[in-house]
């Protein structure tokens, strides 16, 4: 029954106003990130193959990081254990593990593509979950099949690899950018709808996203999270790579895999308590704001819509700062 | 309307906070350093010689594919292009290294005389700094990465020495705390707020006062 028909024009400009608001909020916020994106952009990796450093990271995620750099000074030394000590295998495991959590915790843009999404998109805890999970996995067999093929297969140098991480995060972020940019465009007319008092939403509003009329296509929704999923983890994480290339030299590669592959459900665990967080912000922005109102419908479709222009705004300013220089960037 | 606000402020905070937040950077590569500043005879300092030895994973990193003697060594020829690559690299990262007199700081010449070493499972990178006009008097010579993605830290038994010094002149060695002994108060959160030089409190410092 996704009928309510126009209202008085006096209820409509304030939320109006308020959607553009946040819209140009989100914009200057994206344009920081952007400048941030630029700013680091002209240095490439210090010694001209690997990773290249990222600004700094300060407060709490200084913390996390100085955590997270502990756990990856032991998980050296469980690797190089492995090679005598069969059992240090699960010590690398529970490692491994430890340090995706903190990993994750730091920021970085796979937690950001993953909750905006779903603040996009909708989502439920169970979704964010899943999503999360995806994302992890998809992260750690990126790092096993670019070590396995480039270095155990092919017998490459590190300079192929750093070139090959290139590629393929140029890839990633020009992929996050685009799916920003279509979800921007379905989320903005969906917006326009509910601005001109064309109540789109079921009775579920605000709850389980309700089937939208406008994405109604079969497998739509399952295509676009598998989208995020694979743009999210596509980037490796340069810490797994590492930690796999030190494995293979150690002859222990099948223990750096199952390393890299606990270190993926650390950080899928992580990422989806930070995507929880977004599933309940915008149920409690929708809650507050009223069932079932026109009010509520502008709210998601300003949310909505400003965390989609996220989506796209992150992939384009890695993707800009990227190709600035050759570089690979951390996961 | 207030409740209104106060929910989209919430949705749009708990948003930004998840996207805005800076990338981050801890280290990914850890250095062993050796200086040795060497002066002129007429008491200036002329250059400085580090020898960086890097740790096992980025070592296996910076090898693969590269041909290895039977004996498990790798042969100098094999080396060279890589030590040209690292060095070349590092010019835009001023090599990590700075350096100040008394007064103010003093510039380093493209390096000179550098290769790779191999042992134990790690690289060592070799290379001489020249000083761009030798300065005189007390100098000091930092190395670190300010955004403390590469940890650098002195060896320990033999970090750095003085070649051909002016007698009198004295030199102590500053390790950074490790961030490990660093507690949660609040000066730790407001030394961190000086966000560009986030890596300086790591930095390794090298003092030599002189008559």
């Amino acid at each position: 029954m996704p009928v309510s028909g126009r209202r008085p024009a006096g209820g409509s400009v304030l939320p109006a106003l308020f959607g553009l608001l946040v819209v140009a909020l989100a914009l200057v916020m994206a344009g920081e990130a952007l400048a941030q994106a630029l700013g680091q952009a002209a240095k490439g990796s210090p010694f001209g193959i690997g990773p290249a450093p990222q600004p700094p990271a300060t407060g709490l995620a200084g913390y996390l990081l100085a955590r997270q750099a502990e756990f990856y000074l032991a998980l050296k030394q469980a690797v190089r254990a492995a090679r005598t000590d069969g059992h240090a295998v699960w010590m690398l495991a529970g490692l491994s593990f430890a340090y995706g959590v903190f990993h994750a915790a730091g920021p970085g843009h796979g937690k950001a593509v993953i909750s905006s999404y779903l603040l996009a998109d909708g989502g439920t805890l169970k979704r964010g979950a899943l999503l999360s999970l995806g994302a992890g996995l998809v992260q750690a067999a990126s790092a096993i099949l670019l070590v396995s093929i480039i270095f155990v297969a092919l017998r490459a140098t590190s300079k192929v690899m750093t070139q090959v991480v290139d590629w393929v995060e140029i890839a990633a972020f020009a992929g996050i950018g685009l799916f920003g940019l279509y979800l921007a465009f379905v989320k903005g007319r969906r917006l326009l709808a509910a601005l001109r008092g064309e109540h789109v939403h079921g009775p579920g509003c605000g709850h389980d996203h309700a089937p939208d009329p406008l994405l109604l296509a079969p497998g739509g929704d399952l295509k676009r999270a598998g989208i995020a999923v694979l743009s999210a983890g596509a980037r490796p994480c340069s810490g797994a790579i590492l930690v796999l290339t030190l494995a293979l030299a150690q002859g222990v590669f099948f223990a750096g895999i199952v390393g890299v592959i606990a270190m993926g459900l650390g950080t899928a665990l992580m990422v989806s308590v930070i995507a929880a967080l977004a599933v309940y912000a915008k149920r409690l922005a929708v809650r507050l704001a009223g069932r079932e109102t026109r009010r509520a419908d502008i709210l998601l479709g300003v949310v909505e819509l400003a965390a989609a222009v996220l989506v796209a705004i992150f992939g384009f300013a890695l993707l800009t700062g990227y190709l600035e220089s050759e570089r690979m960037g951390l996961g | 309307m207030r409740r209104f606000s106060l929910s989209a402020a919430a949705a749009f905070l708990a948003a930004a906070g998840l996207g805005a937040a800076p990338a981050e950077a801890h280290p990914h590569v850890w250095v062993t350093v050796k200086s040795e500043l060497v002066y002129a005879p007429d008491g200036t300092l002329s250059a400085v010689r580090q020898d960086w030895t890097f740790d096992d994973a980025f070592s296996a990193y910076a090898l693969q594919g590269l041909d290895q003697k039977p004996d498990g060594t790798y042969a100098d020829e094999v080396l060279k292009p890589l030590a040209q690559v690292n060095v070349d690299s590092l010019k835009e990262y001023g090599y990590f290294t700075k350096g100040k007199t008394a007064i103010k700081a003093f510039a380093f010449k493209d390096p000179v005389n550098y290769y790779l070493t191999h042992a134990d499972d790690r690289l060592t990178l070799h290379f001489t700094l020249p000083v761009e006009k030798p300065v005189k008097g007390s100098v000091s010579v930092d190395v670190y990465d300010p955004t403390y993605f590469i940890s650098f830290a002195f060896d320990e038994t033999d970090p750095v020495a003085l070649k051909d010094a002016p007698a009198g002149c004295a030199m102590s060695v500053t390790a950074p705390a490790p961030p490990t002994q660093t507690t949660l108060n609040e000066s730790f959160f407001s030394q961190l707020t000086g966000a560009s030089d986030y890596g300086a409190q790591f930095a390794n410092k090298i003092a030599v006062k002189c008559p």
